[in-house]
């Protein structure tokens, strides 16, 4: 739905004065390829996209669309899976054309970039000084560095390294009145306000420039994939992998219905069909470390009843498990036209207990549902199959899903772990936080933009009224 | 002053409540974790009152599957440890004895030398209670180990020194005890150049480099290796060869701190007897910033001790003496590291030390400050004070 409020006379050409040629369209037929981010069920249509070259024209756009009062939503590749990107008028401000490296630290072990970099193009620039970025969501092919900043995305690697907050070193916003604003990491002594800023979504500002955490690339890594005749007894075995003192950099669950798509795609690892789940375990540092903690992990998972443990023994083969695990999103739609994609973090011992509760209620639901996730870090994916054609099916994923969000919070969770609020979750806020602390929330909000023009009704409820839960 | 010690967060509450004319000349009462009547140094005006979490010591929920662990704001590092290790489970950051409170740990956000491993303080606060200045608790992040709902409000928290409220309780991200952990002292002069010396080392899960005023020992540094039994005797015969050549003294500590359980050891401070400050110079940067330390501590006497951690890029000047903590002014060698390229951190024991607050050089995180040209970060912090209904102390400058 666009808005029924045209944009204010003038302001079309005001912007295309401080942009490139051709960096501003308004015409329907073009904007609607930015309709929606990857959750394809929730769509918006803005009034007009802007494309600014950098910084300094960023700074214009936000400055004119503070002057006109115009609501403006940042956007960067728009692999986000939360709503998070989608206008429902106002501006869209997209970031892909600020996509330069502007310099390694070799030294430092940092970069800075700006936020239209692909994720995947950081490791491409910090390689050949043997260094990397540790973050991997599994978009990260598609996905920009200011989208990550701005949802704190997570990824496979996370367990051990951290998620993408851990390696913002510091950043620069531009506030949504169009002021600059650089934020670090709370060293000389102020409060942590990158930290803050890192998975606003969009709803501070527009990050402009980030300075990201480097790390020298591992000497040795060691993957295996073990396959298990249940569920429960794979959640089982990522516990008792922590108990043996192994810390894995990677420890993802992936399902039988998720092997069986995976299997019929171009991914096909050659997982057997009848396999209930399988674990990826990855170690890593040095070469006889790598080897010697995954032979820990090795033992844990046999002593949890795995039926087969297959290691990985080329570079290549390593991989051919990465991309059936990374690639298993895009393979669902093999089997349905939607996925409605769910992202609760629970405490990692109540997985084999929770497992089996959401194949319960997808049952129940008479719907297929498809678990690939974070294990190690307790941040499930149980993702619900359907067609949005068919209004029976989109009132049961919708039930389902909300059945099994309450669950994981009952259960001490939360209700997005990597993710974001975005547009989707916004009424599930009240799960997970109290009216004290949503008011605080909106003030921290209203202190940088009074006139709600940075990214309206994402990630904050209105007002507590909106809420179930 | 007079100390109050609450028995509970109700207590604490009622207290804080009752305590609204305090606050409104800004001289807050002191938090703080300490034992004793330990005074937050560095408050421009004294504050007339403190409250001590001391009592707030109780385990909420021990999660050992989980690794995670919910405890009172008053409980003692070296009493987490002891904890935790019953389990099996290791929190790097306790050191024995530690009567440093966990809440005091948040509060200050220290650095840590296993920080560049584990993840600073920020990475292990998953979830916390804040009992805010106007009495409301509130609560904040969730007990799972991924969190994107809404801000991320306990980054906000550490570090906060009490501007924004009082933690009274946290949970925290634990790891597993490593198979093997071992640790080295290890003393030379090779050791001068920290950066040198490293790059020929194994890879290490700690490292902190110590060198103090006077010059009358040479550097020492403390390492520590773990992991599988293989690796770490790998890499701890390389570790000694290295010092077998360099002519450095190395001397393998005995078992490790944190599951000793020395508990109940208190340090006592008295008000003013220590002071310290934090220049952050980024990784790779150490070097030259501390050759010129080097020179400059071999000519002043000053009774400074000089700790670095080059895995983060971080040096901790500090002191227990009490005419230095009481001098207003930095030591004449802070500034050097200042001009070497650090960025000074708080400053310790007055907050009228303008000289060391050089803002540039460096490659941290504000490195890329200054070259991006901060404008309105102290406003923002402000605005989201007020947001929170916290104090407006600018630098409730203390410990680093
Ligand atoms: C002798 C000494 C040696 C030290 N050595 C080191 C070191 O080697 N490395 C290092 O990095 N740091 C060091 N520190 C700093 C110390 O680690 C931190 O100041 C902190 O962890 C102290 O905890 P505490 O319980 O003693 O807190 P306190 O000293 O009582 O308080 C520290 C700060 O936190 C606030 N605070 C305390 N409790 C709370 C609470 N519950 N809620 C909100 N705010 C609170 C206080 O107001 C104060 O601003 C040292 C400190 C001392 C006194
Ligand atoms: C196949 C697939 C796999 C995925 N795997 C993962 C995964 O493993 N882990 C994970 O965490 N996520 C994953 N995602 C989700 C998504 O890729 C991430 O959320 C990513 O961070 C979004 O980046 P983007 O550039 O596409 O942002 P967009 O979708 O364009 O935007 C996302 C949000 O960030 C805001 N935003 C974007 N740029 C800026 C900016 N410069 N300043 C301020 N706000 C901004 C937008 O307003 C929006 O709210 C996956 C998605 C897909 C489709």
């Amino acid at each position: 739905m666009s808005s029924e409020r045209a944009l204010p006379a003038g302001l079309l050409s005001a912007l295309r004065a401080v942009v490139q040629p051709g960096a501003v369209f308004d015409e329907r037929d073009r904007l609607i390829a930015y309709e929606a981010d990857a959750l394809t069920t929730s769509r918006g249509l803005p009034d007009a996209a802007v494309f600014p070259a950098d910084r300094d024209e960023l700074i214009e756009v936000i400055r004119l669309l503070h002057e006109a009062r115009v609501p403006f939503v940042a956007r960067g590749a728009g692999t986000g899976l939360a709503g998070g990107a989608v206008a429902r008028g106002g501006v869209l401000v997209c970031t892909t054309r600020m996509h330069r490296i502007l310099e390694v630290d070799a030294a430092a072990q940092t970069a800075l970039v700006e936020p239209g970099v692909l994720t995947d193009a950081i490791n491409g620039a910090a390689e050949e000084y043997g260094l990397r970025y540790l973050p991997d969501p599994a978009s990260a092919a598609a996905c920009t560095i200011g989208g990550n900043v701005a949802m704190n995305a997570g990824g496979p690697h996370c367990l051990k390294h951290g998620v993408t907050s851990d390696h913002v070193a510091a950043l620069e916003v531009i506030l949504p009145d169009g002021t600059p604003l650089v934020v670090g990491r709370g060293a000389d002594g102020g409060l942590d306000l990158a930290g803050i800023f890192t998975g606003s979504e969009g709803t501070l500002g527009v990050i402009s420039r980030i300075r990201v955490n480097l790390a020298p690339v591992a000497a040795g890594v060691r993957t295996f994939l073990a396959l298990f005749d249940s569920v429960a007894d794979a959640g089982r075995a990522v516990g008792e992998i922590f108990d043996a003192g192994v810390v894995p950099v990677a420890l993802e669950l992936v399902d039988r219905e998720t092997i069986a798509v995976v299997e019929s795609s171009i991914f096909a690892a050659g997982l057997p069909l009848d396999t209930e789940a399988a674990l990826v375990v990855e170690c890593e540092g040095d070469p006889d470390e790598a080897v010697e903690d995954l032979e820990e992990a090795e033992k844990a998972v046999m002593n949890c009843g795995a039926r087969e443990v297959r290691h990985a023994h080329t570079d290549q083969e390593r991989l051919a498990i990465w991309q059936a695990r990374k690639k298993a999103y895009g393979a669902l739609g093999r089997l349905a036209p939607d996925v409605f994609v769910q992202d609760a973090a629970v405490p990692r011992s109540t997985l084999p207990d929770l497992l089996p509760r959401f194949m319960e209620i997808a049952r129940r639901h008479d719907l297929r549902i498809a678990n690939f996730f974070h294990a190690g870090d307790g941040n499930v994916h149980p993702n619900l199959l359907f067609d949005r054609r068919d209004p029976d099916q989109v009132t049961r994923v919708q039930d389902a899903g909300a059945e099994i969000m309450a669950l994981c919070v009952e259960a001490g969770g939360t209700i997005t772990g990597e993710h974001g609020v975005g547009a989707d979750k916004v009424r599930h806020m009240g799960l997970v936080f109290g009216s004290d602390e949503l008011e605080i929330m909106r003030a921290v909000r209203e202190a940088t933009d009074r006139l709600d023009l940075a990214n309206p009704g994402k990630l904050l409820p209105e007002a507590v009224g909106d809420l179930t839960g | 002053m007079k100390t109050y010690r609450p028995e509970s967060e109700l207590d604490l509450r009622e207290w804080v409540e009752s305590s609204t004319d305090r606050l409104v000349d800004e001289r807050a009462p002191a938090v703080t974790g300490a034992p004793l009547d330990r005074s937050p140094t560095g408050l421009g005006t004294l504050p007339r009152s403190s409250v001590s979490t001391t009592h707030l010591s109780h385990v909420v929920d021990f999660r050992p599957r989980d690794l995670t662990i919910t405890v009172g704001a008053g409980m003692r590092m070296s009493a987490l440890a002891r904890i935790v290790d019953e389990e099996d489970l290791w929190f790097p950051f306790a050191e024995a004895p530690d009567d440093r409170s966990i809440g005091g740990w948040i509060a200050a956000a220290p650095v840590g030398e296993f920080d560049a491993s584990f993840g600073p303080v920020r990475r292990h606060v998953l979830a916390c209670t804040l009992l805010l200045w106007d009495g409301r608790s509130t609560s904040w992040g969730r007990p799972v180990m991924k969190n994107v709902a809404g801000y991320d409000v306990p980054k906000l928290i550490c570090g906060s020194r009490s501007r924004l409220g009082i933690v009274t309780a946290a949970t925290l991200r634990l790891w597993p005890r490593p198979r093997i952990l071992r640790r080295f002292e290890l003393t030379g002069e090779s050791l001068h150049d920290v950066q040198a010396a490293l790059s020929g080392m194994p890879r290490l899960e700690a490292v902190r480099w110590r060198v103090k005023a006077g010059m009358t020992e040479p550097p020492s540094m403390t390492v520590s290796i773990a992991g599988g039994p293989k690796s770490v005797s790998a890499r701890a015969e390389k570790l000694e060869a290295w010092a077998r050549d360099r002519g450095v003294d190395i001397r393998e500590q005995e078992r490790e701190a944190t599951s000793s359980g020395s508990v109940g050891v208190e340090r006592p401070v008295r008000p003013g007897t220590s002071a310290a400050y934090r220049v952050t110079f980024g990784r790779g940067y150490l070097s030259a910033g501390l050759k010129d330390v080097n020179r400059r501590l071999a000519r002043e006497l000053d009774p400074w001790t000089v700790e670095a951690y080059p895995a983060i890029g971080v040096v901790r000047v500090s002191t227990q003496r009490q005419e230095a903590a009481g001098q207003r002014h930095a030591p004449a060698w802070l500034t050097t590291l200042a001009e070497a390229g650090g960025r000074v951190g708080v400053a310790g024991p007055s907050l009228d030390a303008p000289s060391v607050r050089i803002e540039r050089g460096g490659h941290a995180e504000h490195e890329a400050a200054r070259r991006m040209r901060s404008i309105g970060a102290r406003e923002i912090e402000s605005r989201w004070l007020a947001a929170f209904g916290g104090l407006q102390v600018p630098w409730q400058a203390d410990y680093l």
